[in-house]
């Protein structure tokens, strides 16, 4: 049962998280090695395969009530693809563990850039959110 | 050669040119329309390449990790896209989207794809995705930004460790 149960709630809470676009899908990643002990490669394909529900159910939602600015997206998605495609390719050559200083530098560089960014934003009285009549 | 959009007198009468990487273009009496047009073109052409560039870089960062494409993409769009909050959560969900589609597709054909013991993970993510997709307009934004940029430090920690 639990194999199937902490799986299950993992991919419940992330699943909410990628639909609010908010970095959902590496948090499973993360917790599939940290705590649930899978390996890295198979947690990295798994983690590729659980964003694909997740995100087109919230992806129904997000186009219904009209949030997708398709420009952005046409413009992003044929480069993201093409270099998605060339670099797992390259991946699935080299060890995964080479890669995980600098991406955690980059973590660390973009999350402070955002903190700091949110805290310029409140210290100037610059409203950071809106309602849903703010589309 | 002067700065795209500058007036240049010349001789008698005032001509106006456009200078820009093509070349001087005489412009007529609509100059100033046409300076603003052809400014806001150029600017609208770099935005596209910088889009392009954070389209690359999202499939770059999930194609090495498996992951954390939209961790690339979200803060790049949010500085070279000019999308509201809201818009620029959808928006990068859709890009991320078709890129862990072509992820997903190698490690199938790599045969690297463990699809039993993802099944708990999927069926947990296909009903989060439904929730979250529904309560996406009654989530504060503001809060939405600081989760994720604690989850980027969280994450950030966790790599160097």
């Amino acid at each position: 049962m639990n194999e199937w149960l902490l799986p299950a709630l993992f991919g419940l809470g992330t699943g909410i998280l990628s639909a609010w676009g908010v970095g959902g899908g590496t948090l499973l990643l993360l917790c599939m090695t940290l705590f649930l002990g899978v390996d890295q490669r198979q947690a990295q394909a798994i983690n590729v395969l659980f964003f694909l529900p997740t995100a087109g159910a919230g992806l129904f939602f997000h186009g219904r009530n009209g949030y997708l600015h398709k420009p952005t997206w046409r413009g992003a998605v044929l480069p993201g693809a093409l270099a998605a495609l060339a670099t797992s390719l390259m991946a699935l050559r080299w060890d995964a563990e080479v890669f995980r200083r600098p991406f955690g530098i980059f973590l660390l560089y973009a999350g402070a850039s955002m903190l700091w960014k949110i805290w310029k934003e409140r210290k100037s009285g610059k409203k950071t959110s809106e309602g849903p009549a703010g589309k | 050669m002067p700065r795209c959009g500058t007036f240049l007198l010349y001789r008698s009468k005032v001509e106006v040119f456009l200078f820009c990487s093509k070349g001087a273009v005489p412009l007529g009496q609509n100059a100033a329309v046409e300076v603003g047009r052809h400014r806001s073109k150029e600017k609208n052409m770099k935005n596209k390449n910088k889009i392009r560039l954070a389209g690359a870089l999202a499939g770059i960062v999930n194609g090495v990790f498996g992951g954390g494409g939209g961790m690339v993409l979200l803060p790049l769009l949010s500085r070279w896209s000019g999308l509201t909050d809201r818009r620029l959560f959808a928006t990068s969900v859709a890009v991320i989207f078709p890129i862990c589609v072509v992820s997903a597709a190698v490690y199938f054909f790599r045969a690297e794809l463990p699809l039993l013991t993802a099944l708990p993970y999927l069926i947990g993510g296909a009903v989060g995705g439904l929730i979250g997709g529904v309560t996406f307009e009654k989530v504060p934004v503001g809060w939405l930004k600081v989760i994720f940029a604690l989850f980027l430090l969280y994450g950030g920690v966790k790599y160097l460790l």
